[in-house]
């Protein structure tokens, strides 16, 4: 046995620019969500990124005085594997998205909520193409992120992000 | 360009102008629902504050963002009773489902209503002033609700007869 057989590899080096801040538009936030996400080398030819969101909307559905706003909060967490050498990526990932939705209330502070109001959690996916640059800048994609949901089912839905990798 | 070729592409462009915005609304529409922002309400025309005009019929519109400003407008344009969820089915002959097209893809429903019970106890006089207890047009019968639904004076965009 030679002496280069019995030395163990050297662990892969962690990406130059491991940290990315991204703003996705629709996708795993639903409507919106800003994220940080943390990439790892996996192997030689792959990475993983762990990535953690949240977005806020509340809109004034109503223009009656002392009625009260529609608010959502999302929290997405998406654990992504990257394919390609490149700075040009397959996406792959799973996940879940943390919903808090507080419906409308008219004039009289009668809430119009549904079955699904409140807190709720979709599991989602992603699929999609994402520009990495290997030492950091800017960073941009879309993908293909559906979500399930008890009592709601599946929704196709998809998001473009833009952020900086440093 | 030929004027034809501008006008043309004029109005290319903004047919993908109003295709754009009613997909963003549609899309808009399904990520609302599937958060859970969307509600049920309905509007009681038959039960009024004193001085109101009852009508014959409930309006129900179901998976919409805009339920509490429809409870407002209920209350406020018609002196009606509001309510989360459905309307009652007692004693409903039939109703129109509404085709009208609602930006957040919500579907409005009119019930109509016997209220022979509510004149026997009210009175046929008994609207403001003295008038009719309830606004025509009054149901008696699934005849009188397939010509109201197919009214195009109340129901511009069409509605099509519906049971409960």
């Amino acid at each position: 046995m030679t002496e280069a057989a019995i030395v163990a590899p050297a662990p892969a080096p962690a990406p130059d620019a491991p940290n990315i801040v991204a703003l996705e538009l629709l996708g795993s936030g639903l409507t919106y969500s800003l994220g940080y996400e943390r990439l790892f080398r996996a192997w030689s030819n792959s990475t993983i990124g762990i990535r953690a969101g949240g977005s806020f909307f509340t809109y004034a559905v109503n223009d009656s005085a002392g009625s009260g706003n529609l608010t959502i909060l999302t929290f997405p967490l998406v654990a992504s594997q990257y394919f390609g050498r490149g700075p040009h990526k397959l996406v792959v990932g799973l996940g879940a998205t943390f919903l808090y939705v507080n419906a409308s209330s008219d004039s009289s502070g009668v809430t119009y909520s549904s079955d699904s109001s409140g807190f709720g959690v979709a599991a989602t996916g992603v699929l999609g193409w994402r520009y990495v640059p290997r030492d950091g800048g800017p960073a941009f994609g879309v993908a293909f992120t559906p979500m399930v949901r008890t009592h709601k089912g599946f929704l196709p839905w998809g998001g473009a992000n833009v952020g900086y990798a440093f | 360009m030929s004027p034809r070729l501008s006008l043309i592409l004029r109005l290319a462009a903004l047919a993908l102008a109003l295709a754009g915005c009613n997909a963003v609304a549609s899309v808009a529409a399904e990520g609302a629902d599937f958060g859970g922002a969307t509600a049920d309400a309905h509007c009681d025309r038959r039960f009024v504050q004193p001085g109101g005009q009852a009508s014959a019929f409930c309006q129900e519109i179901v998976a919409t963002v805009a339920a509490s400003q429809f409870a407002d407008d209920c209350r406020v344009k018609h002196a009606a009773s509001p309510s989360p969820g459905l309307c009652p089915r007692a004693r409903i002959i039939a109703g129109c489902k509404l085709d009208e097209k609602h930006k957040d893809d919500s579907v409005a429903w009119d019930w109509y209503y016997d209220v022979s019970d509510l004149v026997a106890d009210a009175g046929a006089e008994a609207g403001p002033d003295g008038g009719p207890t309830f606004a025509e047009p009054v149901a008696r019968s699934l005849a009188d609700v397939v010509k109201i639904c197919a009214d195009r004076d109340r129901y511009p965009a069409g509605a099509e007869l519906v049971m409960p």
